[in-house]
């Protein structure tokens, strides 16, 4: 059945797109669905068998693991929008609500091994878990825009904001910002080093809409457009979400030396004292949870493009262009230049550059691409198929690779986008 | 239109390949320590003591008790004195006295015209009157005295006593029992003359006598006067009956209250050769037995001088009730915390004794007033029962000769050891006596030697020591909480090469001489509780030459395999602070001592590194690896470990700061996500 879906997912389903193209139509309401997931390292193969279980053989884990760099990054997003656009005139109003499930993982590759194999394998070395982060979101957003076209002799300049409204729903996280494990020859010691922080909302009741936090984003665009080239310089989803007092909060900084259950005579040995000395150590290590409010941040994206027309047999015209994503893993510093290379850096996603260009035929417009960097850092090659003019149907995925490497994939995504016009 | 039947299909079979999420599993491999100990030699011998030196050099130390001589017996008294029997031949009776008056004024009233020719209180010549009584009978009532009472030894005594003005003559007199007419004596008094009385006595010795008996005068002549002689019917004849020296065999009377016995004497105790002169008694009772079959409530008055109490000393009376079916009346006394004072009576002649006390004993009928019949074989039957046990004794204790033994003490240091050699550089055998007698003792060994059961090795002490003599004071009383100052000697050997064999038994037989020089200037004293105590002392300093010394180690434990994690292998990690090389064996055992798994199989720990003084320099760490493959429940780890000291042919000497450490870790495979 997979293997059904790809062909179907290229052929039937074309594109997806960072930030949509409201230039399609004056009036219009659309609905895009979107999934993606991405990594820089592990495969499909990877997802499906976290996903759809399954025995996990040694040559399966030493596979990715030979696939993993030092850092490795999962992304992944489910979500589905409904946008309405209204032109008129030099004015423009947006409005959208979309249900956003976002999951983002970073880890080092040292994290995985000992997922996998565990620790036997590597006595005497110092496995390295910093910057490791685990994020789950999920959260409604209510977006309200305006754009305003300012005619500067023969040229436009476009300028268009956004604000939105976030209900959060759910929010887990996990981050060691330094953390080490050592695993003495023989395992006559293990040490363990971590400063971690931890956040969960309250799940006693779990709701898919419960509200457990609220935020805001922000969005800025200008548009400049000249000699019929377009330059677009854009700031979206610039927002954070304030989860309640019921949110757990974990913090530790701590290391952690076992050798062993300490026993005073060892002919005096019995399985009691095993259990008495348990109990001591989860006491000592015992996490205690305190309540409190945390702020957690979405995915930004900031980017430029330009689109760029071509008298082509093929092609009509090109969009050539880059985005940035920040997002800080924790809310601890304030607003600062350490702050924004610390969002850029631990979004986990390279400056993605790509080209795309346009091409009609006679029964959809093809929009093909090719791409850089992303959470997959790596290239990459879309398309995106459009069917209709005033009920577009754009069905397209990021990751046209996908379908060829198959369980070699680091990435799938698909997309569909259905408007219609008036 | 075909925009949205493509939709529509994709939807379809977007859904129809739907997959239902599911955990993945996988094996994980991970290694962890168990357990940590730090262990130094006090903790390998923990069954023993140690002591340690300012050097850290370890001597290991073995003691446990060696005799306990008990001295009670010696001390503690349990006689039977006063024995007697008193029967009825011991009862005294009271002489029976009985009067009878006849005035001269009742014979006048007899004799027809008497009063008128004879009145009251006028001078008149009385005339000769022969036979003035003839066969008259006089009634004697002796029911105030007894009902009936058999002889076997009395007599009759008769008084006559005549208050007539003129004389009396040819009286003739018998007395009979009332019912049954026994004749029991006759009296003839020829001649009484006025204002004279005349007496006669009979023995009735065998006659039996009734209560109601009969006086017949069977003759009485009244002599004429000499001349006129003043009438005063008031004079009289008076007879008097007694019975006097009264014997009974058997008697229903009227029994007053009286002593039946008295008996004051000194008893002296069987104390073998010892010569005691005060006892103190810890606690002890005096037990009073009686058997009465006497009618009558009889009582002891038992008093024992010699027995005092904050300078009082005991006496006692007690109502012995008369015997039911046989049954012997005991009264018990008891004695916690009274002095008995063995030195017999006070004053005494010859002066004091010693082991002799002196009780006075008295046994009474109590008279209850009540008519009772007692008869020769009746008797009160009594003796006393003295058992006490001292808190101390004083005097001398005598010259005696205690054996002890022959006696086999376990040694238990050496239990662990299975087999191998072991040098030692030196070791010392002592015995700490401590004697709290108040007597000279000397003790002397018959036998000492050491027995190892599995190899059947014996190692005696030798000659020299066993042809020893050891002399030990006498203890001296003080005050306090335990009121003797011992004396004690330590009786020291070299037993080396008694302690190589490894021993599990001591034998040993032991003399013990008290008082061997005889009495001392100093009274001895002797407390029960505080006699001899003797321990046996084994040091061992760690200055040794192992050579395959064997150790064997049970544990009981309960380890039971956890279903979530499978152990695969576990690592044995030694840091060994020791000289010692060891080659160990370790195998598990299920509860029914089935052996389940060997864990650890010869394998080899090194030994710390030493320099030229064999003193340790350096840990060596060992680390030793065992496949773990087994299900079964394990109950017990036996260990057997072999020893050999580094370097090999050196004495060498174990210090308190020498450790071990050791940890055990585990390599433990763990399905993750099942």
């Amino acid at each position: 059945m997979k293997k059904l879906i790809y062909p179907l997912l290229v052929f039937i389903f074309p594109v997806f797109s960072h930030a949509s193209d409201t230039t399609l139509t004056n009036n219009s309401i659309s609905w895009k669905s979107e999934i993606s997931l991405e990594s820089n390292s592990l495969n499909m193969d990877f997802a499906n068998r976290m996903l759809f279980g399954g025995y996990i053989n040694e040559s399966q884990k030493n596979s990715w693991i030979s696939k993993l760099d030092d850092n490795n990054t999962i992304f992944s997003e489910v979500s589905n929008t409904l946008s309405f656009h209204r032109n008129f005139g030099d004015n423009s109003f947006f409005f959208s609500i979309a249900d956003r499930n976002l999951a983002k993982m970073s880890f080092t590759k040292d994290l995985m091994k000992v997922a996998l194999f565990g620790n036997y394998n590597y006595q005497g070395d110092t496995l390295h878990f910093d910057k490791t982060n685990f994020t789950l979101d999920r959260f409604q957003q209510i977006k309200l825009g305006y754009g305003k076209i300012f005619k500067i002799q023969e040229n436009s300049l476009t300028i268009s904001t956004a604000v939105s409204y976030l209900n959060g729903n759910h929010h887990l996280s996990f981050t060691a910002e330094n953390a080490s494990f050592y695993t003495a020859p023989f395992g006559s010691s293990n040490y363990l080093n971590y400063d971690m922080n931890a956040f969960a909302t309250d799940t006693a009741n779990f709701k898919y809409f419960q509200n457990n936090g609220n935020g805001f984003a922000f969005d800025f665009a200008i548009n400049f457009e000249s000699k019929n080239k377009k330059y677009t310089l854009y700031l979206t989803d610039l927002g954070y979400i304030n989860w309640k007092e019921s949110a757990l909060k974990y913090n530790t900084d701590t290391s952690f030396s076992f050798s062993g259950f300490e026993i005073e005579n060892l002919l005096d040995f019995n399985d009691s004292i095993l259990e008495a000395e348990s109990d001591k150590y989860l006491e000592d290590i015992y996490i205690k949870a305190r309540k409190g409010t945390v702020k957690s941040y979405i995915p930004a994206n900031f980017g430029f493009k330009m689109e760029t027309p071509l008298n082509d047999l093929y092609f009509s015209k090109y969009i050539v262009g880059f985005n940035l994503k920040w997002q800080p893993n924790q809310d601890n510093k304030l607003l600062s230049f350490e702050k924004v290379l610390q969002g850029f850096y631990e979004s986990g996603y390279s400056p993605y550059f790509y080209l795309k260009a346009f091409t009609q035929t006679k029964y959809a417009l093809l929009i093909p691409q090719i791409a850089i960097g992303g959470y997959s850092q790596k290239l990459s090659f879309g398309i995106t198929t459009q069917f209709g003019n005033k009920v577009p149907i754009r069905i397209g995925t990021h990751h046209l690779e996908s379908i060829f490497k198959r369980k070699e994939s680091n990435s799938l995504s698909v997309y569909l986008q259905v408007g219609v016009k008036f | 239109m075909k925009n949205k039947i493509f939709f529509f299909i994709c939807i379809i079979l977007f859904s129809a390949c739907k997959h239902e999420l599911e955990k993945p599993t996988w094996d994980v491999d991970l290694l962890v320590p168990l357990i940590h100990s730090q262990m130094s030699i006090n903790d390998m011998l923990s069954d023993s003591s140690i002591t340690i030196n300012e050097d850290g050099f370890i001597t290991l130390v073995f003691q446990q008790d060696f005799i306990d001589f008990e001295f009670d017996t010696l001390v503690n008294i349990q006689a039977r004195t006063d024995e007697k029997t008193t029967t009825l031949d011991s009862v005294v009776f009271d002489d029976v006295t009985i009067a009878d008056t006849a005035t001269i004024g009742e014979v006048i009233n007899e004799i027809p015209f008497g009063t008128t020719l004879f009145p009251d209180g006028t001078m008149r010549t009385i005339p000769a009157i022969p036979n003035i009584a003839n066969e008259d009978t006089i009634n004697i009532d002796a029911s105030e005295y007894f009902e009936t009472m058999t002889l076997y030894n009395g007599m009759l005594k008769m008084k006559l006593e005549n208050g007539y003005p003129t004389d009396i003559s040819n009286v003739s007199l018998s007395l009979i029992n009332a019912v049954n007419q026994n004749l029991i004596a006759t009296f003839i008094f020829p001649l009484i003359p006025s204002g004279t009385t005349v007496e006669d006595s009979v023995d009735i010795s065998g006659q039996t006598l009734d209560e109601n008996l009969l006086a017949i005068l069977h003759n009485m002549d009244i002599n004429a006067s000499n001349g006129p002689v003043l009438i005063d019917y008031s004079d009289a004849i008076i007879t008097t009956i007694t019975i006097a020296d009264i014997g009974l065999l058997e008697a229903t009377a009227f029994f007053p209250e009286q002593q039946l016995d008295s008996n004051k004497t000194e008893f002296s105790f069987d104390m073998k050769s010892a010569r005691l002169t005060e006892i103190k008694i810890k606690e002890g009772a005096v037990t009073i037995n009686a058997l009465s079959t006497l009618p009558d409530t009889g009582k002891i008055e038992y008093n024992i001088p010699s027995l005092t109490k904050n300078g009082v000393p005991f006496t006692s009376v007690s109502v012995i009730p008369p015997t039911i079916n046989g049954e012997m009346t005991k009264i018990e006394f008891n004695f916690d915390g009274y002095l008995l004072d063995l030195t017999g009576q006070e004053g005494r002649l010859g002066g004091d004794t010693v082991n002799t006390i002196y009780t006075e004993s008295f046994t009474f009928i109590d008279s209850t007033g009540e008519l009772v019949t007692i008869n020769q074989t009746d008797s009160f039957y009594s003796f006393t029962d003295f058992d006490f046990v001292a808190e101390y004794a004083r005097g001398f204790l005598g010259q005696d000769t205690l054996v002890v033994g022959p006696d086999e003490t376990n040694i238990t240091i050496f239990n662990k050891i299975l087999s191998g050699n072991l040098d030692l550089e030196t070791a010392k055998l002592s015995f700490n006596i401590k004697n709290y007698l108040g007597a000279d003792l000397q003790i002397k060994f018959d036998q000492l030697s050491t027995y190892n059961s599995n190899t059947n090795t014996t190692v005696s002490a030798g000659f020299n020591f066993l042809s020893q003599i050891f002399t030990i004071e006498s203890a001296t009383e003080m005050p306090g909480a335990i009121p003797i100052d011992p004396k004690s000697i330590d009786i020291e050997l070299d037993a080396k090469s008694m302690l190589e064999i490894l021993p599990n038994k001591l034998k040993s037989k032991m003399n013990i001489y008290v008082n061997p020089g005889g009495t001392g200037s100093a009274a001895d004293f002797l407390y029960p509780a505080y006699t001899i105590n003797a321990s046996l002392n084994l040091e061992i300093p760690l200055s040794i030459i192992a050579n395959n010394l064997t150790l064997v180690d049970t544990n009981e434990v309960e380890i039971t395999q956890n279903e979530e994690v499978e152990i695969e292998k576990l690592y044995l990690s030694i840091k060994n602070g020791i000289p010692l090389d060891a080659t160990i064996n370790v195998m598990l055992y299920d509860e029914f001592d089935n052996l389940i798994d060997t864990l650890f199989n010869n394998a080899n720990i090194l030994s710390a590194k030493v320099d030229e003084n064999n003193l340790v320099t350096q840990s060596t760490t060992s680390t030793l690896s065992a496949s773990y493959n087994n299900n079964e429940k394990i109950r017990k780890v036996i260990t057997v470990a072999k020893f050999n000291t580094v370097p090999g042919g050196s004495f060498v000497k174990i210090y308190s700061d020498y450790k071990m450490d050791i940890t055990l870790s585990a390599k433990l495979r763990k399905t993750i996500g099942n």
